[in-house]
């Protein structure tokens, strides 16, 4: 992929804000990805998508809008931003909206890298990240299964976590400052029955 | 079912069986447990695993915390932790258990992924973080993991080993510990709980993919969940969309590829909520939160409303009371 998206920010946050604590635990394979990954630029605010059905481009991001332009199956397009359900969209010269739904983000593999130049990043970010200068301190451990399963229990850092829970009025208050209002909705295709039974209060 | 298939289900579920100690018996060869025996068995393994209360489950939920922590350590900013904890209970408020123990961790591994264990302890990866743009990504990916502990999804898994043969001896090492069978009798409890957890992740707790079904069903419920703390529910959505177009050859995702569905069977899946996700899209995206908790350069919101408006916000079924749910 073009900019090795996860790659790509992992070079951003910890190049500003944590540049300590990967010190000393680095792969030497996976640091050498990285650091190409940083090198190679963040081409392009857009993402390339195919349609996966036949579709509407439509002139506002709503079900109703009218339509611009018929889109075939398997029609490729530019993504170049995205809001909720729908994807403004370039194709045939033209811009408009389709519903995400109708769209395939390619599956991309590493082969054709630097070529494609984009990166989902991008199109989900709003924009494109530079290439990060500073590689140096970036670590990069997997979690692999094989560290999974030779862990050996760590309490301290449960406790530790514990200290951060909120409780019931922290996450009200935090949900009234941010203005997030509780709204009612029935789970769909009866997960609520066989949630219901059990410990709801 | 031959003879030994049911030995061999008896002795890996159970443990107990009569067939155990005495060598596996061969079809017709006489070794073969009696349907008394079986039955017994059976009551055993209930006593000792099939009600598990909501302490244990909790406990049982720590004590893999523990081990999964031993594996990668957590993030060391309590900004992010304290935010991330903030977003997950205000999630889980919205749920049938909402005074379960939510903990919810940024655990220090680049690995793109995220962990629930029973109990309410639920991991996400750095790497999965920072590859997240808002906080109704963040809520789609908590509330996903979050619909596995409603459901306990992973308890299951662990008690019953349906198709999932790896989870039983973990489940069997807990519940032995809980009736005090292992080694003295008198173990310490945390380290024992300790103990079971590592075991659990050894035998795959999390390496092991669930039923693709529940794997589903975390992503509608996740959806729903979101919705209702006020988030625009594309959220997860949209992540279900980068991993699409991450897939690949990326180590960093292994893991998460080999233990869910294809991301394309599950956007597939949650296309079918699309009107439910219309009738609420346009829910906070919390973007400037976001990227104020990690720290992270605030860019500009796009010019979002471009150029139409959205869809109004949720329509006129809001509550004021977050914990009350119909259908529930």
């Amino acid at each position: 992929m073009g900019c090795k998206k996860w790659f790509a920010i992992s070079c951003e946050i910890k190049d500003s804000r944590q540049p300590s604590y990967h010190a000393g635990m680095i792969r030497p394979a996976f640091f050498l990805s990285v650091l190409l990954a940083c090198a190679a630029p963040c081409a392009g605010a857009q993402e390339s998508a195919t349609t996966n059905r036949a579709t509407e481009l439509r002139a506002e991001p709503q079900i109703d809008a009218p339509v611009l332009a018929a889109l075939p199956e398997g029609k490729n397009v530019k993504a170049i931003q995205r809001q909720s359900g729908w994807a403004k969209i370039e194709a045939d010269q033209k811009t408009g909206w389709v519903r995400v739904f109708h769209l395939r983000f390619q599956a991309t593999v590493s082969q054709t890298s630097e070529a494609s130049g984009s990166s989902l990043l991008s199109f989900f970010k709003g924009k494109p990240r530079g290439p990060s200068t500073q590689t140096a301190t970036i670590g990069v451990r997997g979690l692999s299964e094989e560290e999974l399963k030779s862990a050996t229990p760590n309490p301290e850092a449960l406790k530790k976590l514990q200290s951060f829970m909120a409780d019931r009025s922290v996450s009200e208050s935090f949900a009234r400052e941010a203005n997030l209002a509780a709204v009612r909705v029935d789970y769909v295709d009866g997960e609520s029955s066989s949630a219901a039974k059990g410990s709801r209060k | 079912m031959n003879p030994l298939k049911i030995c061999i289900v008896s002795v890996a579920l159970l443990l107990v069986g009569g067939c155990a100690g005495g060598g596996m018996p061969i079809p017709g060869a006489g070794g073969m447990p009696s349907l008394a025996q079986i039955t017994q068995a059976a009551k055993s393994v209930q006593t000792a695993s099939k009600d598990i209360e909501e302490p244990e489950e909790i406990e049982m939920g720590q004590g893999i915390a523990q081990s999964l922590l031993g594996a990668a350590p957590l993030v060391k900013n309590d900004r992010i932790q304290r935010y991330v904890n903030q977003v997950g209970r205000w999630l889980a408020l919205q749920t049938e258990r909402p005074d379960l123990p939510w903990t919810f961790g940024v655990i220090d591994n680049e690995n793109v992924n995220a962990f629930a264990a029973p109990g309410g302890m639920i991991f996400i990866t750095n790497g999965l973080l920072k590859g997240l743009s808002n906080e109704a990504e963040l809520a789609g990916v908590l509330a996903h993991e979050i619909a596995h502990v409603v459901q306990k999804h992973q308890l299951n898994a662990i008690k019953s080993g349906a198709g999932a043969d790896l989870f039983k001896q973990g489940g069997l090492a807990l519940a032995d510990q809980k009736l005090g069978k292992s080694a003295g009798g008198q173990i310490v409890k945390a380290s024992g709980l300790a103990e079971a957890g590592a075991e659990l992740i050894k035998q795959g707790l999390f390496t092991k993919p669930l039923d693709r079904g529940l794997e589903y069903e975390a992503d509608r419920m996740g959806v729903i969940i979101a919705a209702r703390a006020g988030y625009d529910p594309y959220g997860l959505v949209t992540v279900l969309q980068m991993l699409q177009n991450a897939k690949g050859d990326n180590p960093m995702l292994a893991l998460l590829f080999k233990t869910h569905p294809n991301p394309a069977d599950r956007i597939e899946q949650l296309e079918k909520l699309a009107s439910t996700l219309d009738a609420y899209q346009g829910g906070d995206q919390g973007r400037e939160r976001f990227a104020a908790a990690l720290g992270l350069k605030v860019e500009k919101a796009p010019p979002v409303k471009d150029p139409a408006k959205p869809t109004p916000k949720a329509p006129a079924k809001t509550t004021p009371k977050p914990a009350a749910k119909a259908g529930g």
